[in-house]
């Protein structure tokens, strides 16, 4: 019987997309623009919410976007009819964006001449939790049509988020979205976590958004500063 | 949903360093895997059967998932068989020390 060596690796398992991820944001930081990571279950509204938010964004930034689908163009044409520049990834069945999908969806953008790039990760809301993009904040949309038990049931993706738009607010009174649960859910999985209530169809609470994101942008907030888990 | 890929990085990694210390057989590799990762250890398990059936150098080794209470998804460790390859596969406690011969510091 051989002897056994114990080889000690000590290796993250996604150093690989780790890796790509800090290029990005190298990247990223030396062309000033910075980067939202938008992630939510299919259907939550992610891509109403940049329709809602575009117009706004276009008037006083350079804005552009990256949608992530398993399959079909139809967020991207949606986008670009709001004469914003889209490139549309189509992940052939993957569930989540990677640092290097990322890095070629944006080969085709202008990064030097933009200020502020949404990234639309593919609706899930497990997997895009644990790949790092190379953001600067993540955002994790849920619309109250999903329950609100989400947060503990889906932990991870809220407890690395930068802020939580609760979308579809006008249906609350349609729904049975217990608020407490929801909000002790959050408390649960991460304290402190700021939460906006929007609906992205009749315009309610985008304006708190659109706030957030100029609070972000100011010189004075350098990109990657949320640093709540990644960066 | 991405236990394969991730299984993939694993044995690819463990290929490498395997080759680099001229090893022939893994007994026992060790993971850590955070609750908070989003990933199953269970997934994790079949990945890696799947993936070492027909592999001389892991399809004997053990599997050992140590839960952590992080969102880390980290290749911990692996136990090797030494003297049993090429001739030269090293000694127990070599001079270099258990270190990985292949991997980054």
């Amino acid at each position: 019987m051989p002897g056994l060596l114990e080889i000690k690796m000590a290796r993250k398992m996604l150093e690989g997309n780790d890796e790509l991820a800090r290029r990005n944001r190298e990247r990223f930081r030396s062309c000033g623009v910075r980067v939202v990571n938008l992630m939510s279950s299919p259907g939550a509204g992610k891509t109403a919410l940049l329709e809602a938010t575009l117009p706004w964004a276009r008037d006083h930034l350079r804005v552009a976007v990256v949608e992530g689908d398993v399959a079909t163009a139809r967020d991207a044409q949606r986008i670009a009819a709001l004469q914003v520049p889209v490139v549309q990834m189509n992940t052939a069945g993957a569930c989540h964006l990677d640092a290097g999908m990322l890095a070629d969806a944006v080969e085709s953008l202008p990064l030097t001449d933009l200020d502020l790039l949404f990234v639309e990760n593919v609706g899930n809301l497990v997997c895009p939790a644990a790949f790092d993009l190379g953001e600067d904040w993540r955002v994790v949309v849920l619309s109250v049509t999903e329950g609100a038990d989400k947060p503990e049931k889906y932990p991870a993706v809220f407890r690395r988020a930068d802020l939580c738009l609760l979308n579809k607010v006008d249906l609350l009174s349609h729904v049975d979205f217990d608020m407490e649960v929801f909000q002790a859910g959050l408390r649960s999985v991460q304290p402190g976590l700021p939460v906006l209530k929007v609906s992205a169809r009749t315009g309610v609470g985008m304006e708190a958004w659109i706030q957030w994101l100029l609070g972000r942008l100011k010189p004075e907030n350098p990109a990657g500063a949320g640093g709540n888990g990644f960066v | 949903m991405h236990e394969l890929s991730i299984i993939c990085g694993v044995t690819q990694a463990l290929r490498e360093s395997a080759e680099a210390r001229r090893v022939t057989r893994i007994r026992r590799v060790r993971l850590r895997v955070g609750r908070w990762s989003g990933v199953w250890p269970s997934s994790l398990r079949f990945c890696f059967q799947l993936l070492t059936a027909d592999d001389p150098l892991l399809r004997d080794a053990a599997l050992e998932i140590e839960e952590s209470d992080d969102a880390e998804l980290l290749l911990d460790s692996y136990e090797a068989e030494a003297g049993g390859g090429a001739g030269d596969a090293g000694t127990p406690r070599d001079q270099n020390g258990p270190q990985d011969a292949g991997g980054q510091r």
